[in-house]
């Protein structure tokens, strides 16, 4: 589990240091660092885990680890011609962005690289262990109608797609899980498979959903909510959703009605007590309403849930940070909703 | 005990105590000017237990929303601290009656605050309620987290956990004699 991560002088990032809990919601409005925040922490857990093919040490090891971060910083971020310097918060001077993340059982890893950096990042810390799970992410949009030969042609190919986007698909495309963990991962997808109303499968290289009249319909032809909910049965599946898992979600709301994001809540807590560590960036007040609803109902101490809102100012981004929602400072969206209010009353007068 | 304020009818519990706080001598005489301007809710009420209540009602019923004060929230939480510091003051300072309220006000262990808000009555399928209770909650808890992080939003039809119930009852309105 990440449990605290520090940033200075990194994109809008002037200095913040963020506590994280097993459920972490970071607010704030548009341009105020949420895609930034799930990115950078997403590239930490992400360069721990070593691809199946790469002939990693015993243990990660400063000169194993700076190639490791400085390309996925480029590969996450896509900084123009590929420099991670232009990844320092813009500022008279030199300029020189430092990361420190704790990790709950390996310690903490920190690194630094200056405006003039190129491809590489200096680490003056180093954890003791590797992830035991690679880390999820989700982008705004879902994967399943765009994963049919995306991992090849993003290999082969340039294209304008970050490396979540390739990261999530190989995740996707991995086997059904089998075995003893069986029974607990079916109790997980149980109420997600109801709320859509149908499974999920693989089927050559392409996915399919499968009605509860057993009908087979292509993913590309369901509601897209439909589809991120699949994505999500799926990753449940074949166990990359799992216990000591990370899941990075970037507005989940997007394009699910409410219904749907009512079965969101109870299904995100249920992830975070089975010790999947989630960090979800979000603007809709509806879905954190959900989950203090959920939580409350289950009089629950067992998440520990985290609100971080993201709130720019001059100095850059500040964050507010709690256990309640009420401690992380201003929503934007419930700014809106009550100044809509008082212009429909000044209408009504 | 009842208590009305503007078209609403408070019917207090009998173990509580309750004043209409900005229509004290204390406030309106002297208070109201202090430091430029105080501001004051409309009620206090003491229960037995120790908590004293801090009420302020909004009727938007009949009453046009006045958007030069500001945000509601803000509204409700200067009149809250504006109305502590009075009371303080008047433990000391106010004539008889109003002293001897403020004394035992001054000594609740609890501080609750509560907003009566009584919606337009214009329906609209968009706006059902013009302000949604729980936007307003949730901005009040926000703003007055550090005197009662629960406060509260109710209405006549939503009594909550509080010692009293309420009733809308606007006055009759006059008939025109026939000719």
């Amino acid at each position: 589990m990440i449990s605290k991560l520090s940033i200075e002088s990194f994109t809008v990032f002037s200095e913040v240091e963020c506590r994280f809990g097993g459920l972490n919601v970071i607010h704030g409005e548009n341009s105020s660092g949420k895609t930034h925040l799930l990115k950078l922490a997403y590239a930490l857990a992400t360069s721990l885990i070593p691809r199946p093919n790469e002939a990693a040490p015993d243990r990660p090891t400063k000169a194993w680890l700076e190639p490791i971060l400085g390309a996925k910083l480029n590969a996450i971020f896509r900084p123009d011609g590929g420099k991670v310097g232009r990844l320092v918060r813009r500022a008279r001077g030199e300029g020189t962005a430092t990361i420190d993340a704790q990790f709950d059982r390996t310690g903490r890893l920190e690194y630094h690289f200056r405006r003039r950096s190129d491809r590489t990042v200096t680490v003056t810390k180093v954890p003791t262990g590797w992830m035991e799970q690679a880390p999820v992410y989700f982008p705004t949009r879902e994967l399943l109608s765009v994963y049919p030969g995306f991992v090849s042609l993003y290999e082969t190919q340039t294209v304008p797609f970050d490396e979540t986007w390739r990261d999530t698909c190989l995740l996707l495309g991995a086997p059904v899980a089998r075995g003893p963990r069986k029974a607990e991962i079916a109790a997980l997808l149980e109420p997600i498979e109801m709320a859509i109303g149908c499974k999920t499968i693989l089927d050559g290289d392409r996915f399919f959903l499968v009605m509860s009249d057993g009908a087979k319909v292509e993913a590309d032809l369901v509601a897209e909510g439909y589809r991120k909910l699949s994505m999500v049965a799926r990753l449940i599946a074949n166990g990359s959703l799992d216990d000591k898992g990370y899941l990075f979600w970037d507005e989940p709301e997007a394009n699910l009605n409410p219904r749907l994001v009512k079965r969101l809540a109870p299904l995100l807590i249920d992830l975070a007590i089975g010790g999947v560590q989630i960090f979800i960036a979000t603007h809709s007040l509806f879905l954190m309403r959900e989950l203090e609803i959920e939580r409350q109902k289950r009089g629950d101490t067992s998440v520990p849930m985290r609100f971080l809102g993201l709130h720019p100012d001059e100095d850059g981004v500040r964050v507010e940070q709690g256990d309640t929602i009420e401690a992380s400072g201003d929503i934007a969206a419930l700014d809106e909703n009550l100044e809509q209010s008082e212009r429909f009353m000044a209408l009504e007068g | 005990m009842d208590i009305r304020e503007g078209n609403i009818l408070w019917s207090i519990d009998d173990e509580c105590s309750a004043v209409k706080y900005d229509e004290w001598a204390f406030y309106r005489k002297h208070f109201t000017g202090c430091a430029g301007g105080c501001k004051a809710v409309d009620l206090l009420v003491h229960s037995g237990g120790g908590v004293l209540w801090l009420v302020e009602a909004k009727d938007y019923r009949r009453n046009r929303r006045e958007r030069e004060k500001g945000p509601l929230d803000e509204e409700i939480a200067t009149k809250a601290r504006d109305t502590l510091a009075g009371i303080l003051a008047a433990s000391v300072n106010a004539t008889e009656d109003e002293r001897s309220f403020a004394k035992v006000a001054r000594t609740a262990s609890t501080i609750r605050i509560v907003l009566h808000l009584e919606q337009p009555s214009s329906p609209s399928k968009l706006f059902p309620r013009a302000f949604d209770p729980a936007d307003v909650q949730q901005k009040l808890r926000q703003s007055v987290r550090s005197i009662d992080p629960h406060a509260l939003v109710v209405d006549t039809r939503n009594r909550a956990t509080v010692p009293w119930t309420t009733k809308w009852m606007p006055p009759p309105r006059k008939k025109i004699p026939k000719r």
